[in-house]
């Protein structure tokens, strides 16, 4: 019994002998064996490599005018051309055809032009018509309104009179009948007034004929510059008719000169009707009108000729300035002549015949003429109504019907109202006419768009002119073009018998100005190349000629594709021919950095660099060694090496740099010699 | 019909006296996903209370398996254990056999203030000592050593006291007429008084083994090197994770101390039974 428990306990032990062997085998089969390295001092060195194809530095394009044949190519691509060797020629007869073309289109074009300029000044001339005629009705007007005006004035001061007279008489004698006596003085103030009309009339045709003959006196004379710059027939007339100077030109002037002017012409001083009797003016200083029952002519006594063109302005200098409807300018006739007419002819430019130029002025001065005509009828009227009304009364006189002195002044005074009732409509018709002609002359002088129809036909002709010089050059040079420079053809954008195209013809690349090597790298290798930086520029082809101690001469952009970069390296003359594939590297030596570590011995987890270092520990099975993680903050690194901040890892560290199996913090490794 | 009453009483005390043995080896065989399920309550404070089963509901050789073979810190473990054991027993037999037979049975002056000094230093626990034994094996350079473990145990006075018992009780005539026969001392030592008192030398080697097999307070206090450690600190950490290791490790550590009970069973009740007996 005791023999068999010894000798089990003696199998126990050896089990667990041989458990102790086997555990320990297994053990060391899962530990992860690693390679240690401490971090060193180091540089981290940054080498941007690339390849492309050797370039000439400077090209040259050759172009010709468009459109033209080509008849024959002279050159190949990659062609060496010295200056002036001929490298295309285009077709001459195709050529002379255009230059022939070129040219008929220019005449047809100033053909053009000129029709246009000539429609251009007839227009102007049609515009200068108008506003003529706009200024001569404004003038009619004005004439009219005054002459309406004056008249109404006219009538009411004699019912005035009629009732002062009546007044005056007090009682009425027997055998004198004060009423008889007025309508009887009415008809003989109707009488004159009739016959001065008459008068009137002869000599505003004498006034016409006048000019006329002056006219055609000037028109021998060869005066018609001056007269065309008297652009605007005249009538002024002033007298005992009580008329209104009228002054066209002045109205004319108004036209251009403001709306204002016009607006205003006519003003009824409706407060002083009896004393100051009519106004008709627009003259700002109201107390030097010419009043009708003064019995004085209105009569402009100012000095100043005619003067048409002056543009200044002739204020009346007088107490008794004349009655014109203008503010600013009154050009009077010189003269205080009881009656005067000018006339004279207006259109200017050209020549014209003797019997039209008269034609022309009567024509014009026709409504003068006719107004006269008028008025002489109206006149007739009046005094045949006045002599109705005279023998009306002495009739009812007869019959021994009593007209009290009470029913008589009662009679004037209705007529005094209702002629002044006709005196203010007279005035507000004169000026509503007046207004409605202002206004037309407005519309007539009113601002034409502007035209530069001439300007733009001579900008194309000169653009023509251009192109018919550059064909006749091309024509003198035989249709030949030659090399500008010595140079190595790169591109040929022409094809015989084709036309030639509107842009380049050929690109030629300058052989004195070298070449240069231009390749594309990575956009994130940008900060490790940079102008200046030397480079190693290596031929891919059988020579392998190396260039050394290059520099990067620009680093860009490229332009199609913004994540690479175009870096350039200018070669040394003679060295690689332009179309050869090389290959550039450019090394850049950094700082030197105290902790430096292979790149395989740095991971990375969410943006976090770390390494594993290796950490002894004491564990039952003696001291281990065991993998501690480290986070740590990279300087630099490149392909091979990794540069991390000190601090985190001690010099004397060990970092784990290459493991047969998976670790991770807390792992037992063990460790193996490299 | 009372003895059977008694019986029954004294199987169920064997019974709970057994139960956490029957607990160790059937926890040994779950695995650990029922281990989890079971303790869970204790060792993970999931709520509710533990409960266990004779049988393991799956049961799996898993923890054996992991423990003999993927756990060499066992072995090492194991292995100072026993060479902990081995030492402290072999030097207790070298120095504790002849100090007990000197006590037993050779009159000197001071025999018994001597003794009285052991049974005092025999009562005296463990803590008492630390600091003095701390302070003789730090100025011996023992410290961090199994020596420093061995050599205090190898001087212990509670097997000397369980074999003084034995060395006296043998009859004096004996060793009378030995000498009389011309034995001298080490001849009665060695022919008389080691096979008379072979029950207590086993007996006391059985339970010294019992309380060196289980050392913790000194292998704690004096070694730092972890590879020096024995079997008992093991399981410094027992949570659930590892609950299968530690009942496969637990059912490890009690087999030698079996052997040693079934090799040592009739001398341990005479030593159990002699340390009872006063003088």
């Amino acid at each position: 019994m005791k023999k068999r428990v010894v000798g089990a306990f003696a199998g126990f032990l050896a089990a667990m002998l041989l458990f102790t062997f086997l555990s320990r085998a297994a053990d060391s089969l899962s530990i992860a064996r690693v390679t240690v390295r401490k971090a060193e001092r180091g540089k981290i060195n940054h080498t941007v490599t690339g390849t492309g194809t050797v370039m000439q530095n400077r090209e040259q394009a050759v172009s010709t005018l468009a459109g033209q044949t080509v008849k024959s190519i002279y050159v190949e691509e990659g062609q060496q051309v010295k200056k002036g060797d001929l490298l295309f020629e285009v077709d001459l007869i195709s050529l002379k055809e255009q230059i022939l073309k070129q040219k008929q289109e220019m005449k047809k074009a100033d053909l053009q032009s000129q029709d246009k300029a000539s429609s251009r000044a007839a227009q102007a001339q049609r515009n200068a018509i108008s506003q003529g005629r706009a200024a001569e009705d404004y003038g009619v007007a004005a004439s009219k309104g005054n002459t309406a005006v004056s008249r109404a004035a006219a009538e009411l001061q004699k019912a005035k009179k009629k009732l002062k007279a009546l007044e005056n008489s007090g009682e009425i004698p027997a055998g004198n009948d004060p009423v008889e006596e007025v309508l009887r003085q009415t008809c003989e103030d109707k009488k004159k007034e009739y016959e001065e009309a008459v008068e009137y009339k002869k000599e505003l045709e004498d006034a016409i004929d006048k000019e006329v003959s002056r006219a055609l006196a000037d028109l021998s004379k060869g005066q018609e510059t001056a007269r065309l710059m008297a652009a605007e027939p005249e009538i002024h007339f002033s007298g005992e008719t009580n008329f209104a100077d009228i002054d066209l030109q002045a109205a004319e002037n108004a036209g251009s000169a403001g709306v204002p002017d016009i607006a205003a012409p006519i003003v009824s001083d409706a407060e002083g009707p009896v004393t100051q009797g009519t106004e008709v003016s627009v003259v700002p200083d109201t107390e030097e009108m010419t009043t009708p029952d003064t019995g004085q002519p209105v009569t402009p006594d100012t000095d100043q000729p005619v003067t048409q063109d002056t543009g200044a302005a002739a204020t009346p200098d007088t107490d008794e300035g004349p009655v014109t409807p203008d503010t600013g300018r009154t050009d009077t006739s010189g003269t205080d002549d009881d009656s005067e007419q000018i006339i004279d002819g207006e259109m200017g430019g050209q020549t014209q015949d003797p019997w039209l130029l008269e034609q022309r002025i009567r024509q014009e001065n026709q409504y003068l003429l006719d107004e006269a005509q008028v008025q002489i009828h109206i006149k007739e009227q009046e005094k045949a109504d006045a002599d109705a009304a005279l023998v009306s009364y002495q009739q009812e006189k007869a019959a021994g019907e009593q007209t009290s002195v009470e029913e008589m002044r009662a009679q004037i005074k209705e007529e005094i109202a209702a002629k002044q009732q006709a005196y203010e409509d007279a005035v507000t018709a004169a000026n509503d006419s007046l207004r409605s002609a202002g206004r037309a002359v407005e519309d007539a002088n009113a601002l034409q768009g502007t035209d530069s129809t001439g300007e733009i036909d001579a900008i194309t002709r000169e653009q023509e002119e251009l192109v018919l010089e550059k064909l006749e050059t091309l024509l003198e040079a035989d249709g030949k073009v030659t090399a500008p420079i010595d140079a190595t053809i790169t591109k040929i954008n022409l094809m015989t018998g084709e036309k030639t195209p509107d842009g380049t013809a050929m690109l030629l690349s300058d052989t004195a100005a070298g070449n240069k090597l231009v390749v594309q790298v990575d956009e994130n290798q940008e900060k490790y190349i940079a102008k200046g930086d030397d480079a190693t520029v290596k031929a891919n082809n059988k020579k392998a000629e190396t260039l050394e101690n290059l520099t990067v001469d620009s680093v860009r952009t490229n332009e199609e594709n913004a994540e690479i970069l175009d870096v350039t390296v200018q070669l040394p003359a003679n060295s690689l021919e332009a179309g050869t594939s090389a290959t550039l590297e450019s090394t850049r030596t950094s700082e030197t950095y105290d902790r430096c570590i292979p790149i395989q011995a740095l991971y990375e987890d969410n943006g976090k660099y770390y390494v594993y270092v290796l950490s002894e520990s004491s564990t039952v099975l003696g001291t281990e060694l065991t993998v501690t993680r480290l986070d740590v903050t990279v300087l630099d690194k490149n392909e091979t090496s990794a540069a991390l901040q000190p601090g985190a890892l001690s010099s004397d560290q060990q970092v784990i740099v290459s493991s047969d199996k998976a670790i991770s913090a807390g792992s037992r490794v063990r460790l193996i010699e490299e | 019909m009372k003895n059977k009453l008694l019986l029954l009483l004294l199987i169920l005390l064997a019974a709970i006296c057994c139960y956490p043995v029957i607990f160790l080896l059937t926890g040994a065989l779950m695995d650990s996903a029922e281990l989890k399920e079971r303790l869970g309550p204790v060792l993970a404070g999931s709520g509710g209370f533990v409960g266990w089963a004779l049988l393991p509901q799956y049961p799996t050789m898993q923890n054996y398996v992991e423990l003999l073979l993927d756990t060499p810190e066992f072995f090492v473990m194991f292995w100072n254990s026993v060479k902990l054991t081995a030492g402290v027993l072999a030097g207790q037999l070298l120095i504790g056999v002849p100090a007990a037979w000197g006590l037993a049975r050779f009159e000197f002056p001071f025999r018994k203030p001597l003794y009285t000094l052991y049974i005092i230093l025999m009562m005296m626990p463990f803590q008492v000592r630390m600091l003095s034994d701390y302070l003789v094996l730090d100025a011996l350079k023992l410290l961090d050593s199994h020596p420093g473990i061995i050599l205090p145990a190898v001087f212990s006075t509670f097997p000397v006291f369980i074999m003084y018992r034995f060395f006296r009780g043998i009859p004096e005539a004996i060793i009378e007429s030995a000498k009389l026969d011309g034995a001298g001392s080490l001849h009665v030592f060695w022919f008389i008084g080691l096979p008379l008192g072979a029950g207590g030398i086993v007996s006391a080697l059985v339970l010294n083994f019992l309380e060196y097999w289980n050392l913790i307070e000194q292998p704690l206090t004096f070694l730092k090197d972890k590879t020096l450690w024995p079997l008992s600190l093991f399981l410094p950490d027992v949570g659930l994770e590892k609950a299968g290791i530690a009942f496969v490790s637990s059912v490890v550590t009690l087999v030698p101390a079996v052997f040693v009970f079934l090799l040592g069973q009739d001398y341990l009740e005479q030593g159990i039974a002699a340390s009872a007996v006063k003088e």
